[in-house]
């Protein structure tokens, strides 16, 4: 090993071993674990934030929501965080032992805060103890304080644990059981949250999976009485999926939200002595926000219930809550609601603390939490709730509030970072948010996006001048009055060269995401009132385009060299008037969604994209937009002709190594399935007998002059191909493993002989002369079409030798 | 789109199954392939990115972008490593892209840190200037050449194992090598 060779392994074993484990980001996956191992979704994809995008696109509705509310003021606190157990999700704050209560899922846990030392006034945040509750995946809790008791329910085993609050709590953990008291729920898993109504001692507990709501008596299953905790309590048909439960003490009404709206149970009847009156709901109020939390407050009568679709349904409780025996007739139309207002992204739980008339509700995919004001957005009073309420960051995945009177606390359980944020309620509030934390907690993931953010929007604005000195005029164009280019760099292909290139606005450059190349990108500029957005979408045919709720305004599309199709459109808004935007494209050969979730703007720049995702596939039905607000283009201009190429990666390795080598021990054990000539060379394809399908051929291989030449051996790709240097010559080969009548054409840095085409095994094997060596060309294309399918394969080359495989540095496709 | 609230408990076992389009024995095979490799994955990112929170967010896009596949696509069983390192050293490609997208409009040299992973590396060995020097020197070379320096004297890998993990012959991997070494012994003024 020569000095240089000693010194490189020297400084990059130091500086591999001076990267710790403790200075990575801490993931949830990190660190030992215990209990059972459940990879839920959620859960693997919280420490990615990056792939929280992606989920979000197929799980959640990104709804169109007014864009937030300026975040905390300059100077705000330091965020304060105390960790529990992992995934923690039910909170409930116990003044009379000074302890918060968080249930940690993953971790079967009931995790205890000590709200004295861990508050707004007193930062002593450890780590809490933790005690388990008797069964498995602990969700919701919640505290009887007339008993002191509190009540846990174990999801995953259908159970309620019954906990001496007492004697198990913060400072005393005498009295906390390694196998607390349990009532059990019904067969059918599924019981998540639960409210207790302290005047009744009635503890009413929403079965998701079993559409009903469980009533215990309190009075006789609790701290110091489970003589009852043995019975069945009494069910009361909710519907489907009873997710959010609250009891308005005031009226005794417990509210309940289910996937159809509000449910409200009269709770004077209905109380765990008497559960006689429980068979039927006291009445119903739509809801088509998908209720996830519920906070009353009494004062204003006004029942808030944050939704998923990101907005909170404001309820007037004096129009819902039922009198004795009352039951409302349906559609009541007193009982209605009242207001609706936006929030961040996916809000979970929400939490009313009185004394500071704010609603805090935990945004669960925007890793934040909204301060609204019950002052002035309340069920008689809605004026404030056209507001979108100010936000503040916390950790990771926030699903539930809890306030602490007694010290001006609020706590938000971050699920995904098993912590704890603890907030000055006093100075973080609806009314100041000087004393909320300005930034989220140390290691928490941020949503920015791998594709553009970083660098476009501050790159972007300058001066076009030097960069299009550099780059080729692909397309020209005018939106809102002002001229526009696109360029593209010279010598790469679509739309890696777009990528490479930009857009110059009023001689100012606009940069596209640069990364692997993605099918459709998106992309907007700040441009005054009304923004300018602009992309493309690399799918060949005539695109139709729809964003949502960012209607795109005259757009004009360019299909550009490679096929690959640019827009640029206004927008009804400013740019900086849209917290999220979600595009649907789609040709004759496939359809593509990209969802984008925007951050700070500038006047003149590109908007800070602080989250993207992308789908993409065959089929212009596979993510198409709602027909409504697509905007069919018969005006597409064309430049150039040709194919496109996009995601995705084969895996050549290997084969360029291995090529150009004696056939015959191959041949030996293979099949021969075609043959036939190319170029004067003879060439015969073999097959795998032992497997099937596209990699029968794929394990098997080409025989050229004698020489063996595989295919790429990875994952089986629809379409693939290769190239092989013949002393000066080329031979492009390649299969497609999808049945049907392919079209094939290649395409290198002009359009290519057209190869001959074979059906093999149900695909299709082609076999072409190129005009020049091999190993003149850099990149090539290969499209294979038939009438409804269209599959595209990008390849990139490095090093040639004769008689070998072309090396493939970069491979990508769609299909 | 959901069309009930996605529960709390949305993670319980018996919804495991949909996790993004994997079955769930691969989606089980992910977890545990991210906690055995995360850390060691981001070290690989880091030295050929030189920019940890970058690195982690190459790791973290590798897995979303594998976990988000189409249902029913496995890792090849034995592979799963080496695919992983391909996805890295792809994603740290595209780190390189952007920046240099970044470079041709700003200008002036790459933006993002040496410095930093040097100054959020703890250890004084690392600062000391004969190691800056080297990983200066290795941050400058071209991407392959770098890739193939980093594979082979901080993975130890084998000639015929770079040649797979980047796909290139092992005489390209022996000759790129070469030539790399050759290249920092003259930045760093010495013989190689």
């Amino acid at each position: 090993m020569t000095r240089t060779e000693k010194r490189l392994t020297d400084a990059l074993r130091a500086a591999g071993d001076a990267i710790k484990d403790r200075d990575l980001r801490p993931l949830p996956e990190n660190g030992a674990r215990t209990g059972q191992r459940r990879p839920g979704r959620q859960r693997w994809l919280a420490p990615a934030a990056a792939a929280a995008a992606v989920v979000g696109i197929a799980t959640f509705a990104l709804v169109a929501v007014q864009h937030n509310g300026p975040g905390p003021a300059s100077g705000a606190s330091k965020p304060q965080v105390v960790g529990v157990g992992e995934f923690p999700t039910g909170i409930a704050v116990d003044t009379a032992t000074s302890t918060a209560y968080v249930a940690a899922g993953e971790a079967n846990a009931l995790s205890m805060i000590n709200t004295s030392k861990c508050s707004a006034a007193s930062s002593d945040c450890r780590t809490a103890a933790s005690v388990p509750t008797g069964g498995t995946d602990p969700i919701g809790v919640a505290v009887d304080s007339q008993t002191h008791t509190v009540y846990v329910v174990n999801a995953g085993s259908n159970t309620v644990a019954v906990i001496n609050a007492a004697a198990c709590n913060a400072t005393s953990m005498s009295g906390c059981a390694a196998h607390p008291p349990l009532v059990r729920l019904g067969d059918r898993a599924g019981a998540e949250f639960l409210a207790v109504d302290v005047s009744t001692d009635t503890v009413y507990v929403a079965d998701t999976n079993a559409g009903t709501v469980s009533v215990i008596n309190g009075g006789t299953c609790n701290a110091s009485d489970t003589t009852g905790c043995g019975q069945a309590p009494a069910t009361i048909r909710i519907g489907a999926t009873p997710f959010p439960i609250a009891v308005d003490q005031a009226t005794n009404t417990v509210y309940v939200g289910f996937s159809a709206g509000v449910a409200m149970i009269d709770g004077t009847p209905c109380v765990g002595v008497s559960t006689a009156a429980c068979a039927k709901l006291a009445g119903t109020v739509p809801d088509a926000n998908l209720p996830a939390g519920i906070a009353v407050d009494d004062a204003a009568h006004t029942v808030y219930v944050s939704g998923e679709s990101g907005t909170v349904a404001l309820l007037n409780s004096r129009a819902c809550g039922v009198k004795i025996g009352e039951i409302l007739p349906p559609n009541f139309p007193q009982c209605r609601v009242v207001a609706t207002v936006n929030v961040g992204q996916q809000p979970r739980g929400d939490a009313f603390d009185p004394a500071n008339s704010t609603l805090y509700v935990a945004n669960a995919v925007s890793n934040d939490v909204s301060v609204l004001s019950a002052t002035t957005c309340n069920a008689t009073d809605t004026a404030g709730c056209r507001v979108t309420p100010r936000t503040f960051p916390v950790g990771a995945s926030p699903r539930r509030v809890a306030i602490d009177d007694a010290n001006n606390s609020a706590y938000v359980v971050n699920a995904a970072a098993s912590t704890v944020s603890v907030i000055d309620s006093s100075s973080c509030n609806a009314a100041t948010t000087a004393g909320c934390p300005s930034e989220p907690p140390a290691g928490t993931m941020q949503t920015e996006s791998s594709c553009s953010p970083a660098m476009t929007e501050q790159s972007s604005g300058a001066s076009a001048a030097e960069f299009t000195s550099k780059d080729t005029e692909v397309a020209t164009g005018s939106v809102a009055g002002r001229g526009w280019s696109l360029w593209a760099e010279k010598g790469v292909p679509e739309p890696l060269a777009l990528e490479s290139g930009g857009l110059v606005l009023g001689g100012r450059w606009y940069g596209m995401c640069a990364g692997f190349p993605n099918l459709l990108e998106t992309e907007f500029i700040d441009a005054g009132s009304h923004g300018i957005a602009y992309g493309y979408l690399a799918m060949p045919g005539k695109l139709k385009l729809a964003m949502t709720p960012a209607a795109l305004q005259s757009p004009d599309i360019v299909t550009l060299r490679g096929g690959v199709s640019f827009f640029i459109a206004t927008l009804a808004k400013s740019a900086c008037a849209y917290p999220s935007v979600v595009l649907h494209a789609a040709t004759a050969s496939g359809s593509a969604m990209h969802s984008l979730q925007f951050g700070g703007c500038e006047a003149g720049h590109d908007v800070v994209i602080s989250g993207s995702s992308g789908e993409w596939g065959p089929g212009q039905a596979a993510f198409s937009a709602p027909g409504p607000r697509a905007v069919r283009v018969g005006t597409q201009r064309v430049i150039g002709t040709s194919l496109a190429n996009t995601l995705d990666r084969c895996s050549p390795e290997a084969t360029s190594a291995y090529s150009g080598t004696p056939a015959a021990p191959r041949t030996a054990a293979e099949t021969e399935v075609a043959s036939g000539t190319a170029g004067g060379s003879r060439w015969s394809l073999w097959a795998d007998p032992k497997v099937s399908g596209v990699r029968r051929i794929e394990n098997g291989g080409l025989v050229l002059n004698g020489r063996w030449y595989g295919l790429c051996p990875g994952f089986p790709n629809p379409a693939e191909f290769d190239l092989v240097d013949t002393a000066g010559a080329g031979i492009a080969y390649g299969y497609v493993g999808n049945p049907g009548d392919y079209k094939i054409t290649l395409t290198g840095d002009g359009a290519l002989p057209s190869p001959a085409t074979y059906r093999v095994d149900g695909g299709t094997f082609f076999i072409g002369v190129l005009p020049r060596s091999a190993c003149t060309y850099k990149a090539m294309q290969l499209t294979a079409a038939t009438s409804s399918v269209t599959d595209l394969h990008h390849l990139q080359f490095g090093s040639c030798q004769p008689g070998r495989l072309v090396a493939i540095t970069e491979s990508n496709g769609s299909w | 789109m959901n069309q009930v609230p996605l529960a709390d408990g949305a993670e319980h076992a018996g919804s495991a199954a949909s996790l993004d389009g994997l079955s769930p024995s691969a989606a089980l095979d992910l977890t545990d392939l991210f906690r055995q490799h995360h850390a060691a994955l981001v070290r690989l990112a880091a030295l050929l990115v030189h920019d940890m929170p970058t690195a982690e967010d190459v790791i973290q896009d590798v897995f979303a972008a594998i976990q988000s596949r189409p249902a029913g696509t496995r890792l090849q069983p034995g592979g799963e490593l080496t695919y992983l390192r391909v996805c890295v050293i792809n994603g740290c490609r595209s780190v390189h892209r952007r920046r240099a997208v970044v470079r041709r409009v700003a200008g002036g040299r790459n933006l993002t840190a040496l410095d930093t992973l040097q100054a959020s590396a703890e250890d004084e060995a690392i600062r000391a200037e004969e190691r800056q020097q080297v990983l200066s020197a290795l941050a400058d070379l071209p991407a392959r050449r770098r890739e193939v320096l980093v594979l082979r004297y901080y993975l130890g890998m084998s000639e015929a194992q770079i040649a797979a993990t980047l796909g290139i012959s092992p005489g390209t991997v022996k000759s790129t090598a070469a030539r790399a070494i050759a290249a920092l012994a003259k930045k760093l003024g010495e013989d190689a």
